[in-house]
């Protein structure tokens, strides 16, 4: 019997072995001759000024933007249908951060009917999306279209990394967010009177609330998703460490200098909380109802949360919204973390992340690839469009926008977006790495597993960007390792 | 020795009563304690938001400050169009129903066969139905999905509408065929006398009609047992549907992969109250079924003396 | 009038085999969806993953398969690769989990079913309250407890005793006492009800003669216990303690809910581990024959402490195979069962 149930076992695991063996040794028969994997076809249609007539153009677009900003999002697509209509047509699809890559990648390389032809990504995904082929360069649809945008005016910090590391643009930066500084402009007023852009006027600041009212001064979610995600990697950078090497791997513990940069950005957000400016393990809520019970003079948050807060502050203390947001002001965490060279370059540093529009391999048709050019262009380069993005809590890294009256203008880019990302070109994003997840997993765990610590030494830093160093490079080890084949 | 007696009969009888006592208050304590979770997250659900940021203390909503908000907000969402939380509902009880019926179906089926008929591989066939019980299905999780999403791109599918038929027939298709469930049913089977069975059969009654008219009526609470936990164990299934419904959109989603993942862990902001309602929404349906199951059901249970 | 009798008999002989043919067919044509489905849904998945581990396996990259022998393996047992340490050290907290739950989980859900036993008034309601949290799904014991344990803030407990603990926040084995209780409490929480209505199934049907024959001996309530309840709950116990094993082993819903986001990488289990490179994303899409073999790993070990476990809890000494046991428990389970049917009827 029970020989039996084995060979039945072992015949049907024979079987199935030869399935997948059977699919073994297929070349990249999509590959062109030059190496490259994108195609043109058919002939544009042109007025007599070289412009092109698009005929109800249909493109299908998939964007990672979901959760508070996805209405926004959704009436941008439906101003631009409705300014387009008859021309061009964009069918939006929204899917989640965690499946992004793999959802959009399945559906491109199956070439199924829902394939998005162009896709509204984090930039951080390049590297991915281009080991996958799956995407298709700007520069060529631009030279074989003749719609033109000037890919060299966006905030340099992010569109360096739009090439994915080959001579083509393969993507063009739309929008970047991290976390903001909210601060409470009646109540700071009173202990200075300028808003501290320097990490010693900001201590001041906390030194002097603390003594004068025994209350931590900065209110942060440092349990959210976003806190050491965001905060490690900006402190690295604003202490003039950098995050993983050339060769993509990080030397964090090996190279002297980088630990010591590790060890003063864990110090310097560290040392708000032992100071008393600053609480742990604050929840999301717990921070927002802090800050708007008057119990802190900065929050820490999401820029997106900017309603929501206003709301808040106007329900809790009895005043309209409209005065609300004349007493909540933005500012940002430039300078922050920086132990010394508070007026370098690198202290002005912010981490964060960066969407940028990609078009897909799937898109041959010669029409398809004009009107995908034309809808980043509008998203771009119009500046009242980056306005309403802006009020969405997305700051614009579009030099032509940014640069526009009607932007400037704007109130909350005023108030908020401007003051919130002071220095566009310092921006940071995670770059052009396949591996930015054990990259930014083990940058964070960094922080949030040395602000547990009781009581630490230099020795138990150490020790943590030791560990976490190993385990990156031993993860992009593996991963090498299987991705050679 | 008759005086004897009755005053041990008295005293057996004052330990009864005592007995009584003490294990009243205990399992009175014991069942607030068990029930008062589930208490608070019904109070929590009306709360207004104030109430939600300023009395987290409060089991109940502040009297006076009642409010159907949280719920109001499921059906029509702030943009008049039809919201996520009936197309959960909806997914949740359709799949649900439909794999309760047919697990009973194919249970009653199969384990009548096994029992009533006689056919030649009974033994390998019930031999290795109880290999496979003790099969660790944990290795299974990995090729399925690749399995999974190797049909969906060979069947070309990539509609919402094909992705949502093809996710939930690989949901309710594959969980009708629980082994346990089988054996369950054949064990029951096994207690019915054969003579009933025989003595219908020299009645010239066909084997459709004895399932119908003997077998059936005598498994009811059997059924019950079978429907209680094949109903709690699907719609409760978290792990599985999350792994076929990776990155397909909410529309796709059940109820219970939706809380898990909008409102799981810490919440986002202001969730609080919609989170509570929309547990207390997703509650229902099982409270219902366990309502008018559950007396027979924990006798059944205790008498067969599993559990799924 | 002989010969007569002999044709009926061959026609009653070949009528009953065309009966018997008949039947056969029609047994395995009812089989057939069960089996079908089975095999396609349940057993191919799991041959294939005996299959997956020999390969470099890469979904979105198909035609890249390589024939791998046993690297996969190799990779998994080489304790300098971080991810295969992360795998091994996931089982630590499901090994506090199960060395915590099983016995709080078993003795209170005794105790619990000990005193329904009883039958005080309104017996059947508090059943069914203590029974009632083991239908609700983890994701709203997750949002429940969630809020239960949450910050001073938001959080209820913390609310009410006026304190700022962090509950759910802290590090296995570090000082994460709080969080391991939280979790405990949700396990029993939800766990108790199953095995607390099994006990008291099991302590019903216990017959009164057996207790008093131990009073008549002199026994007190201890010795009651001990002597006759006990024994007599020997092979419910040994078959409930083989569903916390194997449930200990696929720990998932729990930790997920209650996992915070600051400590949601530390506090893994096995299962979880799975499942979180799984949807990994397109740098993961490689691993997935290296997924697999851990799925592997894990699968056998659960099938070993189950085995282990039945060989060391199971009633003959023989030591026959769970199922074989697990079989005639239920056969005597139910005999008993139809015995007390004849005798109500």
């Amino acid at each position: 019997m029970k020989k039996k149930l084995l060979s039945v076992f072992c015949v049907s695991l024979a079987l199935a072995l030869t399935v997948p063996l059977a699919a073994c040794g297929g070349g990249d028969d999509d590959l062109n001759a030059d190496g490259t994997w994108w195609s043109t076809e058919g002939e544009l249609n042109k007025d007599a000024n070289g412009n092109v007539v698009f005929d109800d153009v249909s493109i299908r677009l998939t964007t990672i933007v979901g959760g508070v900003d996805k209405n926004p999002f959704n009436q941008l697509i439906a101003q631009f249908n409705a300014e387009y209509r008859g021309k061009i047509n964009v069918i939006s699809q929204s899917v989640g951060e965690t499946d992004f890559e793999t959802t959009v990648t399945r559906q491109i390389t199956q070439n199924a009917s829902n394939a998005p032809d162009i896709i509204m990504s984090h930039q951080k995904s390049i590297k991915s999306f281009l080991d996958y082929r799956v995407i298709q360069p700007y520069d060529v649809a631009m030279e074989e279209t003749g719609v033109e945008i000037d890919l060299t005016a966006f905030a340099q910090g992010v569109n360096q990394y739009s090439n994915g590391g080959t001579d083509y643009q393969f993507g063009v930066p739309v929008d970047a967010a991290s976390m903001v500084v909210y601060y409470n402009k009646e109540m700071l007023a009173e202990y200075t009177d300028k808003v501290p852009e320097t990490r010693s006027e900001l201590l001041k600041v906390c030194a002097d609330y603390k003594a004068a009212t025994r209350k931590t001064a900065i209110s942060w979610e440092s349990s959210g998703d976003f806190f050491a995600k965001y905060l490690m990697p900006t402190a690295v950078l604003q202490n003039g460490g950098y995050l993983y090497k050339e060769d993509l791997y990080g030397d964090w513990y090996d190279n002297e200098s980088q630990r010591g940069i590790y060890r003063k950005a864990i110090e310097s957000v560290r040392s708000f909380i032992d100071n008393g400016y600053a609480k742990l393990g604050v929840h999301e809520m717990a921070g927002a109802t802090d800050f708007n019970k008057k119990e802190s003079l900065f929050y820490v948050s999401m820029p997106w949360y900017r309603t929501n807060i206003v709301d808040a502050y106007a329900q809790l203390n009895g005043v309209s919204v409209s005065q609300a947001e004349e007493i909540i002001g933005g500012t940002s965490v430039s300078g922050w973390f920086a132990m010394e060279n508070e007026t370098s370059d690198n202290a002005k540093k912010i981490y964060g992340d960066s969407h940028m529009l990609a078009i897909t391999k799937k898109v041959k048709d010669i029409s398809q690839k004009a009107a995908i050019c034309e809808f980043v262009k509008w998203f771009t380069q119009r500046a009242d469009v980056g306005a309403q993005w802006a009020e969405a809590g997305h700051v614009t890294l579009s030099n032509v926008i940014a640069d526009s009256d009607v932007y400037k203008n704007n109130k909350c880019v005023k108030n908020f977006i401007n003051n919130w990302y002071p220095y566009l070109d310092a921006f940071i994003t995670m770059g052009i790495t396949p591996y930015y997840k054990d990259v930014s997993d083990n940058l964070s765990q960094i922080l949030s597993e040395a602000l547990l610590i009781d009581s630490p030494k230099q020795t138990d830093y150490d020790e943590l960007i030791r560990v976490k160093q190993k385990a990156l490079n031993s993860q992009i080890d593996l991963l090498k390792a299987v991705g050679q084949g | 020795m008759k005086t004897v007696q009755k005053k041990r009969l008295t005293k057996s009888q004052i330990t009864a009563r005592n007995e009584k006592i003490v294990s009243f208050i205990v399992l009175a304590f014991a069942s607030l304690l068990f029930i008062f979770p589930l208490i608070y997250m019904l109070g929590t659900s009306f709360k207004s938001d104030l109430d939600l940021q300023m009395h987290p203390e409060k089991i109940f909503p502040t009297p006076g400050q009642w409010t159907l908000k949280h719920y109001a907000g499921f059906f029509i969402n702030s943009e008049g169009q039809l919201d996520n939380m009936p197309k959960w509902m909806f997914n949740s009880l359709w799949s649900t129903s439909v794999t309760v019926i047919l697990t009973v179906l194919i249970d009653l089926v199969v384990a009548y066969v096994v029992v009533f008929l006689r056919w030649k591989g009974k033994k390998v066939f019930m031999k290795a139905l109880f290999a496979w019980m003790a099969a660790p299905t944990v290795i299974a999780t990995a090729p399925g999905l690749v399995i999974f999403q190797t049909v969906k791109s060979t069947l070309g599918i990539s509609s919402p509408a094909a992705t949502y038929a093809l996710v939930y027939f690989w949901l309710t298709i594959p969980g009708i065929v629980g082994v346990f469930n089988v054996i369950l049913m054949h064990n029951f089977f096994k207690t019915i006398p054969v003579e009933i069975i025989e003595s219908a059969k020299s009645d010239g009654a066909s084997h459709f009609t004895i399932f119908r008219k003997i077998v059936c009526p005598l498994a009811k609470s059997t059924m019950l047992v079978i429907v209680l936990f094949t109903f709690a164990a699907s719609w409760n299934n978290l792990q599985g549907p999350q792994l076929l419904m990776a990155g397909e959109g909410q529309y796709i989603q059940t109820i219970t992969v939706a809380l898990a993942e909008s409102y799981g862990g810490s919440s986002a902001w202001g969730a609080q109250g919609v989170s509570m309602a929309t547990a207390v929404f997703s509650l229902i349906p099982v409270l219902i079924i366990f309502l008018f199951t559950q007396n027979k059901m924990i006798e059944g249970l205790a008498s067969t003396g599993v559990k799924g | 009038m002989k010969a007569f009798a002999e044709s009926v008999k061959d026609e009653n002989l070949i009528a009953r085999r065309r009966q018997r043919v008949k039947e056969q067919i029609s047994a395995w044509v009812l089989l057939a969806p069960f089996i079908i489905i089975l095999l396609l849904f349940a057993v191919l998945p799991f041959v294939m993953g005996f299959v997956y581990v020999f390969l470099r396996y890469d979904p979105y990259n198909v035609s890249s398969t390589q024939f791998y022998g046993l690297k996969n393996f190799e990779m998994l047992f080489n304790s300098n690769i971080s991810m295969s340490q992360s795998f091994w050290e996931s089982f630590g907290p499901v090994t506090v989990y199960a060395l915590c739950t099983f016995p709080i989980g078993t003795i209170i859900s005794f105790i619990l079913a000990y005193f329904i036993n009883m039958c005080p008034p309104g017996y059947k309601f508090f059943r069914a309250c203590i029974y009632l949290p083991s239908l609700v799904s983890i994701s709203i014991a997750g949002i429940i407890f969630c809020n239960f344990f949450g910050p001073a803030g938001s959080g209820l407990i913390n609310s009410l005793l006026g304190t700022d603990i962090d509950w759910l926040g802290g590090k296995p084995f570090q000082d994460d006492f709080l969080r391991w209780v939280i979790i405990l409490l949700l396990c029993i929480w939800s766990g108790v009800g199953g095995n607390f209505v099994i006990y008291s199934g099991v302590l019903r049907d216990i017959p009164k003669s057996l207790y008093e024959a131990c009073e008549m001996d002199g026994g007190g309530r201890w010795r009651k216990i001990l002597h006759v309840t006990l024994p007599a709950m020997k092979s419910t116990l040994s078959l409930t303690m083989f569903g916390t094993v194997v449930g200990m082993l696929s720990l998932y819903g729990q930790p997920y809910v209650l996992n915070t986001i600051e400590n949601q990488d530390i506090l893994v289990s096995p299962m979880m581990w799975i499942q979180k490179y799984l949807m990994g994303g397109l740098t993961y899409a490689k691993l997935t024959g290296f997924i697999c073999s851990a799925a592997l790993v894990l699968g056998l070990i659960s099938a070993v402490l189950g085995f282990l476990q039945r060989k060391a809890m199971a009633d003959r000494p023989r030591g026959d195979k769970y199922s074989v046991a697990y079989a005639r428990f239920a056969e005597l389970k139910a005999q008993s069962l139809k015995l007390k049917e004849e005798v109500s009827e």
